[in-house]
């Protein structure tokens, strides 16, 4: 406090224009925290209900901006789920699906959205190779799935013969392992 | 004035009256005209600062109105958000109204029993470094049920149409040998929510003065 003896100090409160309730608080200085700077600005008789446009304007955008990200990143489940429940060839059961939209923490980023989707199905015939391979490029093409999976795939080792007890020969099971476009949440 | 009849004199006089002649011309060019035009300069320089400054607080004011309009419209969609889209509490408490609107769509879906447990709201720790410029968080709920595919893609259909700003966090389908047509599904549901409760008062106070003075202005047109 530059004059802390002092009980009285003066402000003016000039007029923006002579159409506009815009005022300008001259000889306050505002180089403190925003709650104080608003709690200051309340306290002088009058001002009870001044807002401080400006910087009002910059914090409700970066509110909404922060809200906003909710809704531009997330991944609409129902239509990935519609469109995995129309692609599955008839000759591919699904067995378990496992999908999560975890926040995590990126240096460079910030709070980010990761996402991974994994399918673990049964292939029954002598055409499972070529099923299992079929919905693994749908994954990777069709719009649905595209507009939020990066990239589809079948590990090494995660197509293999069904060797619990009384599996017919000809089945398989099979892992289909989906990665996410990352989305930046701040 | 006569010259003199002598050359000499004569050329000597004409002489005399040309330094004259020069001396009050200098004087008159550094003791006024220089000074004057210097003086002139500095005016119009100050003058175009001046002028500058006028130009830019005319500009400021034109954008009075159109901060106030842009205000006016995002603390109405803040508003709104915050009523219709963020999860509201009852008492600071989160999991009964996330609850009810999940029974409500449930319901509607034609999903049968099923069980709803709060998982509380995510602290991230790089989160919580931050929590000054942070407004929001997420808070999770985890529903359990047995149903068909066909009900779950309905329910996340109306779920995620509902509010643009809740997600599938997380999601887990399994068959059932003994029940082919019904799935053990374990699904995890996010909303964001204000770290600061106040945050509601402000924005529902904020709707309704909103409203107030929108239907005031409608009786007065």
């Amino acid at each position: 406090m530059r004059f802390p003896d002092r009980e009285k100090h003066q402000i003016f409160l000039e007029p923006e224009g002579v159409d506009v309730d815009e005022t300008y608080v001259n000889g306050y200085s505002m180089s403190l925290p925003r709650d104080v700077q608003e709690e200051l600005v309340h306290a002088l008789p009058g001002l009870e209900d001044a807002i401080m446009l400006r910087k009002t304007v910059a914090r409700n955008q970066a509110v909404w901006d922060e809200i906003e990200r909710w809704r531009t990143t997330r991944t609409d489940v129902a239509l990935l789920l519609a469109a995995l429940q129309r692609e599955v060839p008839a000759s591919v059961q699904l067995v378990e699906l496992t999908f999560s939209d975890d926040l995590a923490f990126d240096e460079e980023k910030g709070v980010v959205r990761r996402l991974n989707l994994t399918i673990n199905g049964l292939a029954d015939g002598f055409k499972a190779k070529d099923a299992v391979e079929r919905l693994t490029r749908r994954l990777q093409a069709l719009p649905e799935f595209t507009n939020s999976i990066e990239s589809a795939s079948v590990p090494p080792g995660a197509f293999a013969a069904d060797r619990s007890p009384g599996a017919p020969k000809s089945r398989r099971v099979f892992r289909i392992e989906c990665t996410f476009y990352e989305s930046p949440l701040e | 004035m006569k010259l003199p009849e002598d050359k000499k004199q004569r050329v000597q006089v004409i002489i005399l009256i040309c330094m004259g002649i020069v001396a009050v011309l200098y004087v008159v060019l550094h003791a006024g005209i220089i000074p004057v035009t210097k003086g002139l300069e500095n005016r119009k320089k100050k003058l175009s600062i001046v002028e500058d400054k006028i130009e830019k607080a005319n500009r400021d004011i034109m954008q009075t109105k159109r901060h106030k309009a842009q205000n006016t419209e995002l603390e109405s969609e803040l508003a709104n958000a915050s009523m219709a889209h963020l999860l509201q509490h009852e008492v600071g408490n989160f999991l009964l109204p996330a609850a009810h609107h999940i029974q409500k769509l449930v319901e509607e879906s034609g999903i049968g029993e099923h069980s709803v447990h709060g998982m509380g709201p995510l602290r991230l720790r790089q989160w919580n470094k931050r929590k000054n410029e942070r407004t929001v968080m997420s808070y999770s709920v985890r529903v359990t049920v047995e149903c068909a595919y066909s009900n779950l893609v309905l329910f996340a259909d109306r779920m995620l149409a509902d509010n643009p700003y809740v997600s599938f966090s997380g999601l887990s389908i399994s068959a059932q040998k003994t029940q082919p047509e019904k799935h053990k599904m374990v699904f995890d549901i996010r909303w964001p929510i204000w770290i600061d409760l106040d945050a509601y008062d402000t924005y529902s106070r904020m709707a309704a003065k909103r409203a107030a003075e929108e239907s005031s202005s409608e009786e007065d047109g």
